[in-house]
């Protein structure tokens, strides 16, 4: 999953300009709801999260946060992702994420897992920050559906995400 | 070094594996258990429940209970608690009852024991709730049952470990009597515990719960467990395989088990051991996310599946054999 991650952001980067990309950092905060479902394993819940993005040329956006979920257990999050905005105030975004979970699940053992999940969740996959606005030196956002697959052998894993509050603060 | 790591990889298989000499010990005495005897014992529980009188249910906040779903107000106990006993002393074992009382309503639940031979300190408990809300068949006669039919398949031998047979009163009104035997001292020494409660419905259909999968079909037995538990729950998986008598469905809850999204898995008398810290799994056909029947009085013996529940009956011996490390 992380050289997916990897080449995904590299082609983001491969994409910019060969003229002076201009970089601006930013702190981000965000709370929601990260869950991971499959036949092997649910874990996940509610959170948030603490993180950072670069934005390049005020277009593309590369980043990752790392955050703490409760509801399935306790459980670590860490999330990169990569994504293209609008410019101006209203700023809405894409993006490619991968996200794993680290920590405490609610695992099964049956017919086609008899051992239980092979390995912890994560998932690739898209969201969307329709509502995503900038000031000055901040960035706000709200409402942001995403959902991620992963191959969750034997089957699939889906993760549902919804980001409620994502606040940036540039450094 | 390299001993040491040989060392550590066949301890590691070792403990994910059963030990086959006892394995098969336990299979051995499994292939006792007699459908028969488990549709007798469920047949003699509802008539008890029939023949009994409901609690007094006016002292409860009836107006802030929600009758259809836990009619509190249909609830007996005394008949098949004394049916419980008197099948348990006919077995050969010692029984007490452990009493408590609130003031509110007193609980007794019935204990019975068999020491081990030569760990009489490490306790094996299988428990089931007696108490019921109408006809009572799959809830909970069917787990009194299986309790029963282990007791009489392991009446006349001799295990290293203590084997103790737990029936719970007072369930339907929130554990009362599983918390309370908890509270008295009831988890000390316990190496396994087995909770019944519900284990006599099949379906063609089975109703999901999100983030639970299940399969389609309801003709499975749902083993909970938590962290503290999981040990057990892949052994009793594994003895499923080996013996194929009945299909599995394990869930491992997290710690102890008590979280926002796992609240289902709490709902019945292994709770009480989970949140002390004891080990204890947790078998069910799935109670409401199954049967129609449940918590009315249509929970009768003809919508019951022998067949299944005898299978059931026919793991969870080999299950109690296998940790009470049976003798030949």
């Amino acid at each position: 999953m992380m050289r997916l991650v990897w080449t995904l952001l590299l082609s983001v980067a491969l994409a910019l300009p060969a003229k002076a990309v201009e970089h601006r950092l930013s702190a981000h905060a965000r709370t929601g709801l990260l869950v991971h479902l499959s036949g092997s394993q649910s874990a996940g819940g509610a959170g948030f999260s603490l993180g950072i993005r670069d934005t390049l040329d005020e277009r593309f956006i590369l980043g990752g946060d790392l955050g703490y979920l409760f509801l399935i257990g306790n459980t670590l999050s860490v999330r990169l992702f990569a994504g293209v905005q609008r410019k101006g105030t209203w700023t809405p975004a894409a993006y490619v994420t991968g996200a794993a979970l680290f920590g405490q699940r609610l695992a099964f053992i049956n017919a086609a897992h008899p051992d239980g999940p092979a390995a912890f969740p994560w998932s690739v996959g898209v969201s969307f920050a329709p509502l995503r606005f900038r000031g000055s030196d901040t960035t706000i956002s709200v409402l942001e559906p995403g959902v991620g697959f992963a191959a969750d052998m034997p089957g699939l894993g889906l993760s549902y995400q919804l980001t409620l509050l994502d606040v940036s603060a540039d450094l | 070094m390299r001993p040491l790591l040989v060392a550590a990889l066949l301890s590691a298989c070792a403990s994910a594996s059963l030990e086959d000499v006892q394995a098969t010990r336990a299979l051995e005495v499994a292939a006792t258990v007699d459908t028969d005897q488990l549709v007798a014992h469920v047949t003699e529980l509802v008539s008890a429940h029939a023949e009994d009188e409901p609690l007094d249910c006016t002292v409860l906040d009836l107006e802030n209970i929600d009758q259809v779903r836990r009619p509190v107000c249909h609830l007996t106990r005394d008949n098949a608690r004394q049916l419980v006993r008197e099948k348990l002393e006919a077995l050969g074992y010692a029984v007490t009852l452990q009493s408590d009382d609130d003031g509110v309503f007193s609980t007794s639940n019935v204990v019975a024991e068999k020491k081990g031979t030569t760990h009489p300190d490490e306790v094996v408990l299988v428990g089931a709730h007696f108490d019921a809300f109408h006809a009572a068949a799959d809830d909970n006669s069917s787990g009194v049952a299986a309790m029963l039919e282990i007791a009489r398949a392991l009446s006349g031998r001799q295990t290293a470990r203590t084997v103790r047979f737990v029936g719970f009163d007072l369930e339907e009104f929130g554990l009362v009597g599983s918390t309370r035997y908890v509270a008295s001292g009831g988890a000390r020494g316990l190496v396994a515990a087995v909770v019944f409660d519900c284990i006599g419905f099949s379906s063609p259909t089975q109703q999901g719960l999100l983030g639970f999968p299940m399969p389609e079909v309801g003709d499975f037995l749902g083993v909970i467990a938590n962290a503290k538990s999981e040990q057990l729950a892949r052994e009793l998986s594994q003895l499923a395989s080996k013996q194929g008598a009945v299909k599995t469905e394990v869930a491992l809850a997290p710690g102890t088990g008590a979280g926002p999204m796992t609240g289902d898995l709490m709902r019945s008398d292994h709770a009480p051991f989970w949140l002390a810290g004891a080990p204890a799994l947790f078998l069910t056909d799935t109670a409401n996310f199954r049967n129609p029947h449940y918590h009315t009085e249509d929970d009768h013996l003809d919508t019951l599946d022998p067949d299944f529940l005898a299978r059931v009956t026919k793991l969870s011996t080999a299950a109690v054999a296998y940790w009470a490390q049976v003798q030949p």
